[in-house]
């Protein structure tokens, strides 16, 4: 199984906020306000959809034409962002509708709600999802020279790979190849995410491309499905030798106590004994699922063999 | 739905055989993709594909699941530091029990907090998103209350059917869910993780109980119970068989291969390794438990004259109403409660007194009350709170008075006033609001707590270290309920418990019994808590000490048949037998 262990991203407030703040930008959400560890976004309706969950709202709003006001979302970033702004956002929204309000209402004045993003929280859950949906697909090169042309083409894969049985471990893989000459490098994302990119248009390397998409597709698929049957398995053979042991034991349970039932019951029983068989394959069974999560192309300045270009940036000699 | 690609890769890769299948999930990402590159925003140069695509590779990235070498829970629970078994109890359950588990911590030590951090981490990793908390009616909300608090972890209370569905992290009652047509839907669900507190409600597999939580559909599950076993070893069978059936056999080869008697496992050894397997039972003697010791001590009384009157001629009464009911089949409760009344105070056995009269049919009977009450109005001076002030001004500082009944509680709240002691008192019946105040006056203003019962639980009283019974509860579990309110983790103090025990009377037998003879104080829960943490077996033991005291005349007689009683009860706990 993978040895890789990187430590968690967005495990820090900052980070998380630069990732909000980015989302927020790429999608066109205007940022309303922004303080200390807080931030109030404007949602346009196509992100309201995706982050807030409420469909029956949606459903409606459009049945009945109705003009909404766009979603604000008010986000701290820690314990003390939220309490602060909880009250100056309640204070100023009591002082906004304070001159309409009866003294009842005024008591029972609901104030909006800040919330709390952590990890694991339901919103920074949302948003790795609409990001990892909006994200899938690029079509990029090198700024400084996607008016140029004369660029060589290469098909990214971002893929998860899943070591899956009764412990799941994941691993992010990245591999291109390159459509001229078929060269496949390993690690790709890393060597292409601080350049800055711009929009490439794919009609304008098609000249070079010596394999199409869909052959670059299976070709990667195939490197990747031959390196991971060259890999260690001893995880997959030990996860096997639980699973049957579990299965046996399941098995030999309800043989042993089958005997005591009438014949009805025999059949309840033997479905439940099914049923909990193939939970437990469910849980413990082992497989590799590769997931491709993200497809680029990516349009290179030729200067010749990538992997040897990289080295040699990285080992100045 | 997408289709599934599924390559058999030994094909491929002759030279490793044990080569896993191997699945791509997503096979429309292909047509998805040429599409796009049909479509490409040329010419927009404030397309944001690529931000995007960097930000969807940083999601990727942080929702990877590793191992469980760090818990990411340990940096989202607020307010609280959890106490280092508890972490590593939570990790275990994570890494080598594969989130399938019976939590079997003694009572006190946090097996809510361990629950929490795994269901915490889970959620953070994205290993779970559906969870179901079962726990008694009574505890519903406190669970929703703890997670939301303590783990941020959004829990909802379910009271609606809908609710299922729409909430990811639901707390119910056990009872509610498995009715219609709640029923239904929670088995129509797959649930990501189960949690189901006082587990032991499910030792027997004939019951709606077991076999509702035995249906539910489930990759990770907790039980939890401070008692797996409270009867017989076969419970614990029942409930591995929830985790894992046939973990430990069938029914017939647990018996034979584990069982040396009911309570008695043959090769103790060999059983907790498979058990380790998928329990896991932190103690209060383990090293990483460690509370301070507690010192108990019997206080000895003699009733003044009038009070020996009013006793002996309570006793009389009671031991001829005894034998007049016995063939009448009409309740002995109200004599149990007179007895033990009478060993509290004169007080308390009045209200008994009163009520008796007015159900009483003959004049004698009238007459026999009625007398009763004139000796307990007679009583001026009190042996026992006389005891008790000496012992509060000895001891200084802090400390718990327990009694049973509400009226010795009012009696000693007015002696205590009337001695300028400060005084709060306590009872079951105060709203959780309540007690948290009155738990802050003890703290803040008070010298001493007057409490009618244990408190229940999440009340705090650690930061007190001393406690007098001025009655002792005939059930040992009640008692270690009231020692564990301040013998709990947090204690810094070694703990002093003081059972008041008036000489030549039940209740002075009853301290020798509990005290000397079964040690029940010394095991600290441990052995014991398997076998008396039976409701069943309480009331049993207390039907049966009545028994004794109203059908023996002398009180050396008393004494004998009450140490013969003990005696008897510690061979049967010894020798794994049944208390009966």
């Amino acid at each position: 199984m993978t040895q890789a262990r990187h430590a968690l991203l967005m495990q820090s407030v900052d980070a998380r906020i630069e990732f909000c703040d980015r989302y927020f930008t790429a999608v066109e959400a205007k940022t309303r306000y922004a303080a200390d560890s807080y931030r109030e976004y404007e949602l346009p309706r196509d992100i309201d959809k995706e982050l807030t969950d409420r469909p029956y709202y949606w459903m409606w709003v459009e049945q009945t034409g109705q003009d909404v006001p766009p979603t604000v979302l008010r986000l701290a970033f820690d314990d003390d962002a939220q309490a602060r702004e909880s009250t100056r956002v309640r204070e100023q929204a009591l002082a906004e509708a304070s001159p309409y309000l009866t003294d009842i209402q005024r008591q029972y004045f609901v104030a909006p709600k800040v919330e709390l993003v952590t990890l694991g929280s339901f919103r920074l859950d949302k948003l790795y999802k609409s990001s990892m949906e909006r994200g899938r697909f690029a079509s990029i090169a090198p700024s400084t020279a996607v008016a140029i042309g004369g660029l060589v083409p290469w098909l990214m894969f971002n893929l998860l790979v899943s070591y899956r049985c009764d412990i799941t471990e994941q691993t992010l893989m990245s591999i291109g190849i390159c459509l001229e000459n078929g060269q496949i490098v390993e690690n790709f994302y890393s060597l292409i995410e601080n350049i800055e990119m711009s929009v490439l248009n794919p009609h304008h390397i098609r000249n070079r491309m010596q394999m199409s998409v869909d052959d670059g597709f299976r070709r990667l698929r195939e490197y990747i499905e031959r390196k991971i049957a060259k890999s260690d398995h001893q995880w997959a053979e030990e996860a096997e030798e639980r699973l049957s042991r579990e299965i046996e034991q399941i098995e030999t349970y309800y043989d042993s106590i089958r005997h005591e039932k009438t014949e009805t019951d025999q059949k309840v029983l033997q479905a439940e004994c099914r049923r909990k068989i193939d939970l437990a394959i469910a849980r413990g069974a082992a497989k590799v699922e590769l997931d491709v999560k993200q497809v680029a192309l990516v349009g290179l300045v030729d200067k010749g063999d990538l992997s040897r270009t990289h080295t040699s940036q990285r080992n100045p000699m | 739905m997408s289709p599934y690609h599924q390559t058999n890769l030994s094909q491929i890769a002759h030279t490793n055989p044990l080569v896993p299948p191997v699945v791509w999930p997503d096979e429309d990402i292909k047509t998805a993709f040429t599409a796009y590159l049909e479509n490409v925003p040329v010419g927009n140069s404030q397309n944001r594909d690529w931000e995007l695509f960097q930000l969807g590779r940083i999601a990727a990235q942080a929702r990877l699941v590793e191992d469980f070498e760090e818990l990411y829970a340990l940096q989202h629970i607020r307010g609280f530091t959890p106490l280092p078994h508890q972490v590593d109890t939570a990790r275990q359950v994570l890494q080598s029990l594969h989130g399938r588990a019976i939590l079997a911590d003694e009572v006190g030590l946090g097996k809510t907090i361990e629950a929490g951090l795994i269901a915490k981490e889970y959620l953070v990793r994205g290993l779970a998103k559906k969870i179901l908390i079962m726990a008694p009616a009574s505890l519903v909300l406190q669970w929703t209350r703890e997670f939301n608090e303590k783990f941020g972890i959004r829990a909802v209370a379910q009271k609606k059917a809908w609710m299922w569905t729409q909430y990811d992290v639901l707390v119910a009652s056990l009872d509610t869910a498995k009715r219609e047509p709640h029923r239904s839907i929670v088995l129509g669900m797959d649930w990501d993780l189960v949690i189901v507190d006082e587990a032991h409600k499910l030792k027997n597999p004939r019951t709606r109980n077991w076999q509702m939580v035995n249906q539910i559909p489930n990759k990770y599950m907790l039980l939890l119970t401070a008692t797996p076993i409270q009867n017989q070893l076969t419970e614990l069978h029942t409930l591995i068989t929830l985790l894992r059936p046939g973990q430990l056999g069938s029914t017939a080869q647990f018996v034979v291969e584990h069982m040396a008697s009911k309570r008695e496992a043959k090769d103790p050894e060999a059983l907790r390794s498979r058990l380790s397997e998928v329990m896991i039972r932190n103690q209060r003697n383990d090293g990483a438990t460690t509370l301070p010791p507690r010192h108990v001590q019997a206080v000895s009384l003699s009733l003044n004259d009038q009070e020996r009157t009013l006793y002996n001629g309570v006793v009389q009464f009671l031991r001829d109403s005894y034998e007049e009911q016995k063939g009448n089949r009409i309740s002995v409760l109200p004599l149990i409660t007179l007895q033990r009344e009478i060993c509290s105070s004169p007080h308390a056995a009045m209200t008994t007194l009163l009520k008796m009269r007015k159900k009483a049919q003959s004049p004698r009977k009238i007459e026999q009350i009625d007398e009763l009450l004139a000796l307990c109005q007679n009583v001026e001076h009190h042996t026992k709170i006389e005891t008790v002030l000496q012992l509060i001004e000895q001891l200084g500082g802090k400390c718990i008075i327990f009694t049973e009944y509400r009226a010795t509680q009012d009696f000693l709240m007015s002696m205590l006033y009337q001695h300028k002691i400060p005084a709060v008192p306590f009872r079951g019946g105060f709203k959780r609001s309540k007690k948290d105040w009155m738990t802050e006056l003890f703290q803040r203003r008070a010298q001493v707590l007057v409490a009618t019962e244990s408190g229940g639980e999440g009340i705090n009283l650690q930061f007190c270290h001393q406690m007098i019974n001025y009655d002792l509860p005939w059930n040992p579990m009640r008692l270690e309920q009231r020692i564990g309110r301040i013998h709990r983790l947090g204690q810094e103090h070694p703990v002093a418990v003081f059972n008041l025990a008036t000489r030549d009377t039940i209740e002075g037998h009853i301290v020798t019994l509990l005290q000397e003879k079964i040690r029940m104080f010394e095991h600290v829960i441990g052995a014991l808590d398997y076998i008396v943490g039976d409701p069943a077996f309480g009331e049993k033991m207390e039907r049966e000490l009545l028994d004794i005291a109203l059908t023996t005349n002398s009180d050396r007689d008393l004494e004998r048949r009450i140490a013969d009683y003990g005696e008897r009860l510690l061979e049967r706990l010894n020798s794994g037998g049944t208390p009966s």
